[in-house]
C-alpha cells in the first residue's frame, strides 16, 4: 500500500535488539492507537450455501404472507397487501400494524410482538449448519455444536450467536471479503454520531513475538470522522473519554504476529443507545492482527445474555428490523434462546449465548486528558 | 445597431402598457420582433427556428482509426467513430483537416481549442485579444429574439471550461451544474409557450424598465477611459441590453411550440470534477436540458464542453488521467495505438452519441429537433500524443432544416479546419466570404455539403 | 460596524478644501517622497485611467462591509479571469457577459431582499420611515438611496443618478403598492450598474489644469489595494475633504489602514491571488488514492497557507524570505490528520479550532512550499507532478516564465520502452531532462519539484515511491540542495523571490503589469524593501503612497499596449 510502514522496519531492528544479549539497552516499548472503523457480528458464509442445507430463511414478503395466512386473510387479499408492503414500505398493506401486534396474550388479545416474543408461536427459523466460524473455544470444551475457526484451525469454537442468524439473508457475508449488509448499515450510521471506540495496544517490544502487551478499549469524546472515500480518516487525534464507565484492559501476548489476549471474566463495551445497549461480555477474549498498512483487524469473542442480545440485535427496532433485515424477529428470539449455550438457570434454560464480533481499526493518535503528552501511534511520528 | 433599435421600440411600446391593469390578451405579435430568418409558428406552417451548437472534447482522436475509408455517401463508420453509427446518415465527417500555427508560440491544446472555435491561432495565449467564436457570430444572427442569446454548459465542473469567445478578452463562462441550469431555464423566469393564458408579470416589467437607468450611465461611466476600456464597458452594456431583451421576452406571449415540454426537474447536484462517470452524467443531463431548451424556444445556440482541451478525464482509482496517458503510455505493439488512452476516446464519442440522442428524441413536425439543428463537434488537435495539429477530427451532425447535406465523408487533405466554420456560417445565412486568419484564412466553403 | 447608517454623508458632489487646493498646487513632479531623498518617480508617468471589474472576493467583501456579514450573495458568479498571473490584472481586461450579468442580477435581487425585505434588518439600514408602506415616498427613498449609493459606488451619486434611481423606486412602489418592494428594485439596480460592478477611475483637474485622479478614485484604489473592499467612513470623509490630494493626507490614511484589522483581509486576497489558491475551487483528488483529501482538507489547506503568511508578514511584521523556511504554521484537527501529526492535548480540548504548530527543526516541512496549499494544488488528481510544482515555483514565486513545450514532440518515443513502469517521478522525468529540446525548460523547473517529491499528492511526507528511495537533491540557480528544507533555504537566498513580490504587489495594486516608466520606482522600492528587512508593511506603504500609484494621465482613445517592465 501507499503508506510506507516504517514501523515494520523498526520491528525488525527491535527484534534483533531483543535477541542480542541483555548488555544492550532495550528499545523503548511502543504504544499504538486505533479508531475502530468497523464492528459487526463475525459471519463466515459458505458460497455454495451448504451452511444452510434447508435453505435461507424467508424474507420480508414471505414472512408477511405467512403471518397474514396464519391470521386467516383470504389469498387475494394476502397478495394485495404483500405487494403494497413491498412498494410502499412498512406503511403499505398494514405491514407495521399487523406484524407488530401479532402476539396474543392469554385472552387472545393482541400484544406487541417484539416485547413479548413468547406470545408468538415459534416459527422455527432455520439455523446455520456451518462447520466453520470465527471465534474462540470459550468453554474449554469441544462439542458437536462447536465450530472450527477459519484462521487458526482451532476446534471447539463457541459462536452460537452466528448459528442463530447465519441463515438470515441480510447477515450472509464472509468478513474480510465482504460485509453483512444490515450490520454494515447499522454500524455506518452509528459511527457518524456515536462516540468512537479507541483501541490502544501498549508495551509492544516486538510485533512478532512479545509475551507481555496490553490491549485497552476506550470510548472517545468525539465520533469518528470520515475521509473522502467514506472510510474512517486515519491519523486523527482522538481523546479518551476518561469519565466513561468503559474501562477495558486486557493483558495479551503476541505470537508469530498474532496478538491474543487473556480470557477475562467481564468485558463491557459501551455504545450509543441507537446501536444497542452496549455489550456485557462474559469470559471474553480478543485476537488482533497487524496489517501491513498500519491498520488492524481482529475478533472479539464472549458470552452475551441472550435476551439482551436479542433486544440489541433486533428486538428494539421492531418491525423496522423485520421489514429491512428480513423476516421474523420472534423467530430470531427463539433461535437465540435455543442456541444459548451457557449459564443455565434453575429451569435449565441457558441464559448466555456465545458470540464473536469482527472489528477493524485505523491508526490514530490516542490521547488521554490526564497525561502530559499524547501516547502516539509510533509509525506516525512526524518526520 | 439594429438590435438596439428594436429593443427601443419594444421598450417604448411596453412602457405605454404599464398602468397596472392585468393583460390577459397577448401583445400583438409584431414581425419586427422576429429574427432575420423568420421563425417559429409551426401552427402557421412556417419553419421552426434553426439551431446551432458546439460540442467540444479534448485530446483528439487517433489518426487512421476514425477516418472513413470511402468517400461521399454511405461511408464506413469504424473503430473510434463506431458509437456514432446510428447517426451516420445525418452527420458529415471531414478528414485531413488541420490548423496552421504560422510559427506563433504554440500552447499545446490551448492554441488549438481557441483556433477551432475562432479561426485564429492566438499570437500569445493569455495576453492577446480573441476574435469572436463561431457560435457568437451565429448567435449575433439568430440569438437576438430569444430569451438567451446562447447557453454554455460544461460537464467538467469548472465554469472556466468554455470556448465561446465574445471578442477582446471576454470569454463566456459555462454552467457546470445541471441543477442550476434547470433553475435558470425552467425555474421562475420560464414562460411556457404552450400555456393557455398569459399575463405579463408587473415586476418583470418594472425590472425591464429600471434597466434604462443603467444604460443611460454609459457616457459618464466611460468619460475618462481609453479605447480598449471603453470597448470592455460597451461589452458590459451589451450584456445589460441582453438582460433587457430577456425580460422583454418574458413579457410577450410566446408563439406556441408543439414539441415543447418541461424536462423532469433536476435535483441531484453531486459532481466529482473530471471523474469519468461524473462527466458522463453531467453530459446526459445537459443534453436533456439543451434539447428541451431548444424545443421550447429559449435559445437557438448552445455550447457544450465535454472535456476541456487538456482533458484531465480520469477513471476513479487510477492515478493517470487521459491526458497523462496520451503522453506516457507506450503504443501497444499489436494494436498500434495506446490502449488505455484510446479507451477514454471511446467513452468520449459514446457520450457525443448520448448527447445527440437527446436532441433526436424530441419529435417535431417534420422530423426531430436534431434535424433543425447543426452540431459542430470537434477537438483541439489530432494525435494528442504529439500535440499534433493535423487530422483534427471534425463532424457536423444535423442538417439545420436542410441547409446542409448530410451523410457524407469529405476528405479535405491539408486544408484548414476553418473551411468547416466558413461553410457553417454561410449555411446559416451569414454574409461572409472568408473566415480565419493568416494561413488559416479560407474563402473556400465545402461545396460538397452545401445545398 | 460599517453598515449603511453612515452619518454625515449628506453632501453630494465634490468639495475641495482650500487647503487641499493649496497643497495640490505644490504637487507636481518631485512632490512625492517615500523615505526621503530624491525620488525615482520624477519622470513623467503616463498611466491611463482604468476600469476594473469587482472580483468575486471583492464582491463578497463589499456586500459584507456595507450590509453586514449576515447578508450573503447567493448563487454562482462569473469566474474571475487570470491574466499575466493575477486575477487583479484579469479584472482590468475582462468585462461582463450576458450570463454573468444574469448572475449579478440574481445576486443583487437576493441581497436587496435580505436587506430590505425583512423588518428587523430593514430597521438597521433605513435612515427614515416612509409615510406609508404601501405607496411611494420619494423623499425617504432618496435619503436611503443617497447613502446606499455613496457606499456602493464609492462616491456620491450625481443628482441625475439619484433622481433616476429614486424614480425607479417610486414607480415600482406605485405599481405594486409596496414601498419597500420599490426600494428593493432601486437597490438591486444600483448593484448591477456600471459604477458598482466596475472600479472606475474618474479624473478631475488640478489647479494648473493637469488631470489627476479624483479623491474618490484614490480612496477606492487605496481601500481595494490594502483591504480588498470599499473605503470605510473615515476614508470617504478624507476623500470628501480633499485630504487625499495631499501627501500628508494620503500617508495618514495609509498608516491608519495598515494598522487596521482589515489589512489581513486585504493581504489574504493578495496572497490568494499571487499563489493561485483559487485552484482549490475546482481541485479534486481521486478518493481511492488520496482518501485523506476531503472537502474540509481542501478548504482548510488554503486557510492554513493564508494564516501562515498573514501571521508571519502582518502580525509579526516578519521577513518575507521566511515564507520558504518557517517551521511554524497553523493547523486544525482534520488538517493535522492529513499531515499525520498529533494534536496537542490543549488544542484538542479547545475543540476543532486552529492551533499554532511548529515542525521540528530537522523536519523537511519548511515554509509554504511544503504545505498542502502548494504541493496539492500543483499535482494531478491521482499523483504528484514535479513539473507542475517546479513551474509554479518559477512562475508564482520567482516571476519567471517557462515557455510552453514545443509542438510535435512524441514523449513515448523518448521514454525507455523496455522499462515502462518507472518507480519514481525522477525516473519518469529522466528523458525530459536529458533530451536537449526538452531539457532546456525542464532543467529550470523539475529540480525544485523533485525535491518536493518527498511530499505526495496531498503533502504527506514519504521517503520512497513504489519501493524505490526518492532522491530529493538538486540545484536552484547554482545553489545546491539535498532536500525540501534546503530548497527552502535556496529560495530564501534567491534574489528573484523578493523582486517577484515587489513586482506582483505593484501589479496587483494597479491591476496591470508595470510599464517601462515605472521601472526606476520598482528598482528603488525593491532596494528599500531589502534594506528594511523584507518587511511587507513597509513595501505596502511605499507603493500606496507613491506617485505611480496615485496619479493618472489620461491617454484618450489611445490603445497603448504597455510592455512588461518587471524588474529583474
Amino acid at each position: 500500500m501507499r503508506y510506507s510502514n516504517r514501523g515494520m522496519k523498526r520491528r525488525g531492528l527491535v527484534a534483533t535488539a531483543v535477541l542480542i544479549a541483555a548488555s544492550q539497552p532495550a528499545a523503548a516499548s511502543e504504544t499504538r492507537g486505533y479508531v475502530v472503523s468497523w464492528w459487526f457480528v463475525a459471519t463466515h458464509t459458505v458460497a455454495d450455501g451448504s451452511d444452510c442445507p434447508n435453505g435461507i430463511n424467508p424474507r420480508t414478503t414471505e414472512a408477511f404472507a405467512r403471518v397474514l395466512k396464519e391470521q386467516g386473510y383470504p389469498q387475494a387479499e394476502i397478495e394485495k397487501r404483500v405487494i403494497e408492503a413491498a412498494e410502499k414500505g412498512q406503511g403499505g398493506g398494514g405491514y407495521h400494524q399487523i406484524m407488530s401486534t401479532r402476539g396474543r396474550d392469554k385472552d387472545g388479545k393482541p400484544v406487541n410482538t417484539y416485547e413479548n416474543p413468547e406470545r408468538v408461536a415459534d416459527p422455527k427459523i432455520k439455523l446455520s449448519q456451518a462447520k466453520v466460524a470465527y471465534g474462540f473455544n470459550l468453554d474449554g470444551k469441544v462439542s458437536s455444536e462447536d465450530f472450527t475457526d477459519p484462521e487458526t484451525g482451532e476446534k471447539g469454537i463457541d459462536n452460537q450467536y452466528y448459528r442463530a442468524l447465519g441463515c438470515l439473508d441480510t447477515y450472509r457475508a464472509t468478513v474480510g471479503v465482504s460485509r453483512p449488509a444490515i450490520p454494515e448499515f447499522k454500524w455506518d450510521v452509528t459511527r457518524e454520531h456515536a462516540p468512537a471506540w479507541l483501541i490502544e495496544i501498549s508495551g509492544i517490544d516486538d510485533y512478532q513475538n512479545d509475551d507481555q502487551v496490553e490491549v485497552s478499549w476506550h470510548l472517545a469524546t468525539t465520533a469518528a470522522i470520515k475521509d473522502a472515500s467514506s472510510g474512517v480518516r486515519r491519523d486523527m487525534t482522538m481523546m479518551v473519554d476518561a469519565g466513561s464507565r468503559m474501562k477495558v484492559r486486557l493483558p495479551a501476548k503476541i505470537q508469530d504476529g498474532w496478538l491474543l489476549t487473556d480470557q477475562v471474566d467481564e468485558l463491557k463495551l459501551i455504545s450509543d443507545p441507537y446501536f444497542g445497549p452496549g455489550y456485557d461480555f462474559k469470559r471474553a477474549r480478543v485476537r488482533i492482527k497487524f496489517n501491513e498498512d498500519g491498520s488492524i483487524r481482529g475478533i472479539l469473542g464472549g458470552y452475551l445474555d441472550y435476551l439482551k442480545a436479542y433486544w440489541g440485535e433486533g428486538g428494539s427496532y421492531g418491525s423496522t428490523w423485520e421489514y429491512f433485515m428480513g423476516g421474523d424477529l420472534p423467530g430470531l428470539y427463539y433461535a437465540m434462546k435455543k442456541s444459548a449455550d451457557a449459564d443455565p438457570d434453575s429451569n435449565g434454560q441457558n441464559k448466555s449465548i456465545s458470540s464473536t464480533w469482527w472489528f477493524e481499526g485505523v491508526p490514530a493518535f490516542v490521547t488521554h486528558p490526564n497525561r502530559a503528552e499524547a501516547q502516539l501511534s509510533d509509525a506516525r511520528k512526524s518526520p | 445597431m439594429s438590435v438596439t433599435n428594436r429593443l427601443a421600440t419594444r421598450r417604448r411600446f411596453l412602457q405605454g402598457m404599464l398602468q397596472g391593469t392585468a393583460i390577459t390578451v397577448g401583445l400583438p405579435f409584431l414581425e419586427c420582433f422576429l429574427n432575420g430568418n423568420g421563425t417559429a409558428l409551426a401552427a402557421t406552417g412556417k419553419e421552426l427556428p434553426v439551431c446551432f451548437g458546439t460540442w467540444f472534447w479534448g485530446c483528439g482522436l487517433n489518426p487512421g482509426r476514425w477516418e472513413p475509408k470511402t468517400v461521399g455517401a454511405n461511408y464506413d463508420i469504424h473503430d473510434e467513430l463506431e458509437p456514432l453509427a446510428a447517426f451516420r446518415d445525418r452527420m458529415n465527417v471531414f478528414s485531413g483537416l488541420r490548423l496552421f500555427a504560422d510559427g506563433k508560440p504554440f500552447n499545446p491544446h490551448g492554441s488549438g481549442a481557441i483556433a477551432v472555435m475562432t479561426g485564429d491561432v492566438p499570437s500569445a495565449i493569455g495576453t492577446s485579444n480573441y476574435l469572436p467564436s463561431l457560435d457568437n457570430l451565429i448567435a449575433d444572427r439568430v440569438g437576438a429574439g430569444r430569451r438567451f442569446r446562447s447557453l454554455e454548459m460544461t460537464a467538467t465542473g469548472d465554469p472556466k471550461d468554455c470556448y465561446s469567445y465574445r471578442g477582446g478578452r471576454v470569454v463566456n463562462s459555462a454552467e457546470p451544474s445541471p441543477v442550476a441550469m434547470y433553475e435558470r431555464l425552467f425555474g421562475a423566469g420560464f414562460v411556457d409557450p404552450n400555456a393557455a393564458d398569459f399575463k405579463p408579470d408587473t415586476k418583470v416589467m418594472l425590472r425591464h424598465s429600471a434597466l434604462s437607468a443603467v444604460t443611460e450611465q454609459r457616457q459618464s461611466l466611460m468619460r475618462d477611459l481609453g479605447a480598449s476600456d471603453k470597448r470592455r464597458l460597451d461589452e458590459y452594456l451589451t450584456s445589460v441590453r441582453q438582460l433587457e431583451q430577456q425580460l422583454a421576452v418574458q413579457l410577450e406571449k410566446p408563439a406556441p411550440m408543439a414539441a415543447c415540454t418541461m424536462p423532469p426537474k433536476i435535483t441531484n447536484a453531486k459532481s466529482d470534477g473530471l471523474e469519468l462517470e461524473s462527466v458522463k452524467t453531467n453530459n446526459q443531463l445537459f443534453a436533456k436540458l439543451a434539447a428541451h431548451a431548444l424545443a421550447c424556444g429559449q435559445t437557438q445556440v448552445f455550447n457544450v464542453v465535454f472535456t476541456n482541451a487538456i482533458s484531465g478525464l480520469r477513471k476513479a482509482g487510477e492515478p493517470s488521467t487521459h491526458h497523462l496517458l496520451t503522453h506516457e503510455e507506450s503504443v501497444d505493439e499489436k494494436l498500434g495505438y495506446q490502449k488505455k488512452a484510446t479507451w477514454f476516446l471511446g467513452e468520449v464519442i459514446s457520450s457525443l452519441a448520448v448527447f445527440l440522442k437527446e436532441l433526436d428524441s424530441i419529435r417535431e413536425v417534420d422530423g426531430t429537433l436534431l434535424d433543425r439543428t447543426l452540431v459542430y463537434a470537434s477537438s483541439e488537435g489530432g494525435l494528442a500524443r504529439t500535440h499534433s495539429l493535423e487530422n483534427i477530427p471534425v463532424f457536423t451532425i444535423g442538417s439545420a432544416n436542410g441547409r446542409v447535406k448530410t451523410g457524407l465523408h469529405v476528405p479535405c487533405s491539408g486544408d484548414s479546419i476553418t473551411r468547416v466554420g466558413l461553410t457553417i456560417q454561410q449555411a446559416m445565412g451569414l454574409p461572409v466570404a472568408k473566415w480565419g486568419t493568416d494561413s488559416n484564412e479560407t474563402s473556400r466553403p465545402i461545396r460538397e455539403i452545401m445545398v | 460596524m460599517n453598515t449603511v447608517t453612515v452619518k454625515g454623508m449628506s453632501k453630494r458632489g465634490f468639495v475641495f478644501a482650500l487647503a487641499g487646493l493649496a497643497v495640490a498646487a505644490l504637487l507636481g513632479y518631485g512632490g512625492w517622497r517615500m523615505w526621503g531623498g530624491p525620488s525615482a518617480e520624477d519622470a513623467v508617468v503616463n498611466i491611463p485611467p482604468a476600469a476594473r471589474r469587482l472580483t468575486k472576493l471583492q464582491y463578497t467583501n463589499v456586500v459584507s462591509d456595507i450590509f453586514g456579514p449576515d447578508v450573503r450573495p447567493g448563487g454562482r458568479m462569473e469566474p474571475d479571469l487570470r491574466q499575466e498571473h493575477l486575477i487583479a490584472i484579469g479584472a482590468s481586461k475582462t468585462s461582463i457577459t450576458a450570463s454573468g450579468l444574469e448572475q449579478y442580477d440574481a445576486a443583487a435581487r437576493g441581497i436587496a431582499q435580505q436587506v430590505l425585505g425583512q423588518e428587523d434588518y430593514r430597521a438597521q439600514v433605513m435612515p427614515c420611515e416612509p409615510k406609508s408602506e404601501t405607496a411611494a415616498d420619494p423623499d425617504c427613498a432618496s435619503t436611503f438611496l443617497s447613502r446606499a449609493g455613496t457606499l456602493l459606488y464609492r462616491r456620491p451619486l450625481t443628482s441625475q443618478e439619484l433622481e433616476q434611481f429614486t424614480q425607479i423606486a417610486s414607480k415600482a412602489a406605485t405599481e405594486t403598492g409596496d414601498f419597500y418592494g420599490g426600494l428593493q428594485l432601486a437597490l438591486s439596480t444600483l448593484m448591477i450598474s456600471g459604477p458598482f460592478l466596475f472600479i472606475v477611475d474618474n479624473v478631475d483637474q488640478q489647479s494648473d489644469g493637469e488631470p489627476r485622479l479624483d479623491s474618490y478614485s484614490i480612496a477606492s484604489r487605496l481601500s481595494f489595494f490594502l483591504w480588498n473592499s470599499v473605503p470605510d467612513a473615515e476614508l470617504l470623509r478624507a476623500a470628501e475633504a480633499g485630504e487625499l490630494h495631499t501627501q500628508k493626507g494620503v500617508e495618514g490614511q495609509v498608516d491608519r489602514m495598515l494598522e487596521s484589522p482589515k489589512l489581513r483581509q486585504g493581504m489574504r486576497a493578495f496572497f490568494s491571488d499571487m499563489l493561485e489558491l483559487d485552484l482549490f475551487d475546482t481541485l479534486t483528488k481521486d478518493a481511492a488514492i488520496y482518501p485523506a483529501f476531503s472537502f474540509d482538507v481542501a478548504r482548510d489547506a488554503r486557510e492554513q497557507t493564508l494564516r501562515t503568511l498573514v501571521n508571519l508578514l502582518i502580525d509579526r511584521d516578519g521577513d518575507y524570505r521566511d515564507i520558504f523556511t518557517a517551521k511554524e504554521t497553523f493547523l486544525n484537527r482534520v488538517l493535522a490528520s492529513a499531515y499525520g501529526i498529533p494534536v496537542p492535548t490543549d488544542a484538542l480540548l479547545d475543540g476543532n479550532g486552529w492551533f499554532r504548530y511548529e515542525f521540528p527543526s530537522d523536519s523537511e516541512h519548511s515554509g509554504i512550499l511544503t504545505q498542502i496549499g502548494f504541493v496539492s494544488a500543483h499535482s494531478h488528481p491521482g499523483r504528484t507532478s514535479p513539473t507542475l510544482r517546479g513551474k509554479a515555483v518559477r512562475e508564482l514565486l520567482m516571476c519567471q516564465s517557462v515557455p510552453d513545450p514545443p509542438a510535435g514532440v512524441d514523449f513515448t518515443l523518448i521514454q525507455d520502452t523496455k522499462n515502462p513502469e518507472f518507480k519514481t517521478a525522477r525516473d519518469r522525468l529522466d528523458a525530459h531532462n536529458s533530451v536537449p529540446s526538452c531539457a532546456g525548460c525542464h532543467k529550470i523547473m523539475d529540480p525544485m519539484g523533485l525535491a518536493l517529491e518527498a511530499f505526495d499528492g496531498v503533502a504527506r511526507h514519504r521517503t520512497t515511491e513504489n519501493g524505490a528511495v526518492i532522491d530529493t537533491s538538486g540545484e536552484l540557480d547554482g545553489v545546491a540542495f539535498k532536500n525540501a528544507a534546503e530548497l527552502g533555504q535556496a529560495m530564501r537566498q534567491n534574489a528573484a523571490a523578493a523582486t517577484c513580490l515587489v513586482n506582483r504587489l505593484y501589479s496587483y495594486s494597479l491591476g496591470r503589469t508595470p510599464g517601462p516608466q515605472e521601472r526606476p520606482f520598482l528598482t528603488d522600492a525593491k532596494q528599500r524593501f531589502v534594506e528594511d528587512g523584507y518587511r511587507l508593511r513597509g513595501l505596502l506603504r511605499a507603493i500606496a503612497t507613491s506617485k505611480a500609484f496615485l496619479s493618472v494621465k489620461p491617454a484618450p482613445n489611445s490603445d497603448t499596449i504597455v510592455a512588461n517592465a518587471d524588474i529583474h
